[in-house]
């Protein structure tokens, strides 16, 4: 499974990283267990590094990968991720992830989106703790 | 604060909630000092817009003075006088720098689900349902404005809040309908509903160098508002083939440009409205396209047919065949304010137009359900509500 967004940023705005990534990656050992069903709070993600580790540990955590390519004519970066397509953790995985009514994939397109929002906008687009009528 | 809030259809309820805080670095706190209804909250008072929630603070046309602003906002400081685009736009990723702002890639919360019903998301919107990312709307006393540098336009003294106001949306929203059908020399440009928008699409015609506008609508009122302020030819559908009256209208040829300023809550008196109607209500279809199709007919040979009235799903018995055999260019989609804030405020600055011509009524937050229900049914001659919270 693959997702994959273009953030209009320029590559070497990437370089350093994926040398995280790639250092991370080479030293924890790969036992790729069920993604945590834990978001990191977007309150938590204050700036570029705490978006990029949240999106990070996700993909760690379930085997994944990230690369970084050059958008046609300056158009920005576009940052792949990919990772296994079922749930790892079995069954109990994906049942896991139905009752929470989150699969791995939504959960690394947020992790990815808020990246995204973070590299471009310089935060991450929230209602949470607006008025409310009462319900 | 009291806010008006949606609790489901035609239930829109003054309510009293908690001031808005700021959540993010860019935002600011607005006090409103005048907020208005606009047509396309009918649609959400009317229950088609999807994704509302009961509770939820309603109203995208505001605007106030600063009171408060998060720590990276730069542009704005506490009393500056702004109007509010109704987008909310980040202005740094590839759409917001193609001046396309209500497009925005990273201003919806809830992008994912925009995503699953539309491919991808658009902007958020202010107080206009969580697919449009759920943002609390500007009929209230106070609203949080994200992005606080990149929308609101700060308003010289010597100009009215009523001139301004309509810079939020209905201005800029006319204004882009008619620059959409590229107003050339001798153009004649038609005009669907005779609404805010409506008029506002006719005004602005003629300020791109329309040499006629003809207005379509079946409210009397309305069509007298189009031919004594917006100086347009006007037809009566209930009276007239539209079809037949415009080709007679424009010398046989059809007009050049044909703005939709209704949307999806059309009405008509041909067998395809009473279509729309039974398929709408029986949930066949979500939006009724009887203004749309008729444009379609209508239109010259190669012209521009630019859709200003908001639909938000599907809808049934579409003549693409005639779009395709007219060789027709379609334009359309939610307006990009940010473009058209400086040079509309300028054209109000040199009395090229005064946007207040269609208030009709003026009252307080708390009377506003009355006021939706006036406007909803065009009782009491209303246009257009005004509210001073």
């Amino acid at each position: 499974m693959e997702k994959v967004m273009t953030i209009n940023r320029p590559p070497e705005d990437f370089a350093q990283f994926k040398q995280d990534f790639d250092d991370t990656y080479h030293i924890e050992v790969m036992m790729p267990t069920a993604p945590t069903g834990k978001t990191t709070p977007t309150q938590q993600i204050k700036n570029e590094w705490d978006a990029w580790h949240a999106l990070k540990e996700r993909l760690i955590a379930c085997a994944g990968n990230v690369q970084f390519a050059q958008a046609p004519n300056g158009r920005g970066t576009e940052v792949r991720v990919s990772f296994p397509y079922s749930a790892p953790g079995g069954m109990v995985g994906s049942m896991l992830a139905k009752a929470l009514d989150k699969s791995p994939e939504q959960w690394i397109t947020e992790d990815l989106r808020h990246f995204k929002e973070m590299m471009e906008a310089g935060e991450i687009a929230t209602i949470a703790g607006q008025p409310v009528g009462s319900k | 604060m009291k806010a008006i809030c949606w609790y489901g259809a035609h239930d829109m309820r003054v309510e009293n909630v908690p001031d808005p805080k700021i959540l993010n670095p860019h935002d600011a706190i607005v006090k409103i000092t005048l907020t208005a209804i606009c047509g396309s909250d009918l649609h959400c008072y009317d229950g088609y817009i999807p994704g509302f929630e009961k509770g939820d603070i309603i109203g995208h046309e505001f605007m106030g003075e600063v009171v408060e602003v998060g720590k990276e906002v730069t542009k704005l400081k506490k009393g500056d006088r702004v109007v509010v685009p109704f987008p909310i736009a980040c202005g740094k990723c590839f759409y917001c720098q193609k001046g396309l702002w209500s497009l925005c890639d990273n201003s919806n919360p809830n992008a994912a689900v925009a995503e699953m019903m539309y491919g991808y998301s658009a902007a958020g919107l202010y107080g206009y349902s969580h697919i449009y990312g759920g943002y609390a709307g500007g009929q209230a006393q106070y609203a949080r404005v994200p992005f606080a540098d990149v929308g609101p336009i700060k308003i010289p003294e010597e100009l009215t809040d009523e001139q301004v106001l309509f810079l939020s949306d209905i201005f800029p929203t006319g204004y882009q309908a008619a620059e959409s059908c590229d107003i050339q020399k001798g153009d004649i440009v038609a005009v669907w509903g005779c609404g805010p928008v409506g008029q506002f699409a006719i005004k602005s015609a003629y300020l791109l160098g329309a040499e006629r506008v003809i207005a379509i609508d079946r409210i009397p009122e309305r069509l007298n508002l189009a031919k004594e302020k917006g100086n347009a030819d006007v037809i009566n559908y209930e009276q007239a083939d539209v079809v037949e009256t415009l080709r007679a209208m424009t010398g046989g040829r059809g007009p050049d440009g044909c703005i939709d300023g209704v949307g999806l809550e059309a009405h008509g008196k041909t067998i395809d409205a009473m279509f729309d109607k039974v398929e709408q209500t029986l949930r066949m279809e979500s939006d009724r396209p009887t203004a749309l199709r008729q444009a379609i007919q209508a239109c010259r040979k190669g012209g521009v047919l630019s859709i200003a009235g908001v639909y938000g799903g599907l809808i049934d018995k579409f003549n693409l065949g005639a779009a395709f055999a007219k060789g027709l260019i379609f334009r359309m989609g939610q307006t990009h304010v940010h473009n058209y804030l400086r040079p509309l405020l300028e054209r109000i600055q040199h009395g090229e137009i005064d946007p207040s011509f269609i208030i009709t009524h003026r009252m307080g937050l708390e009377e506003a359900p009355h006021g939706y229900e006036i406007f909803k049914n065009k009782q009491d001659n209303c246009i257009k509500v005004v509210l001073k919270p």
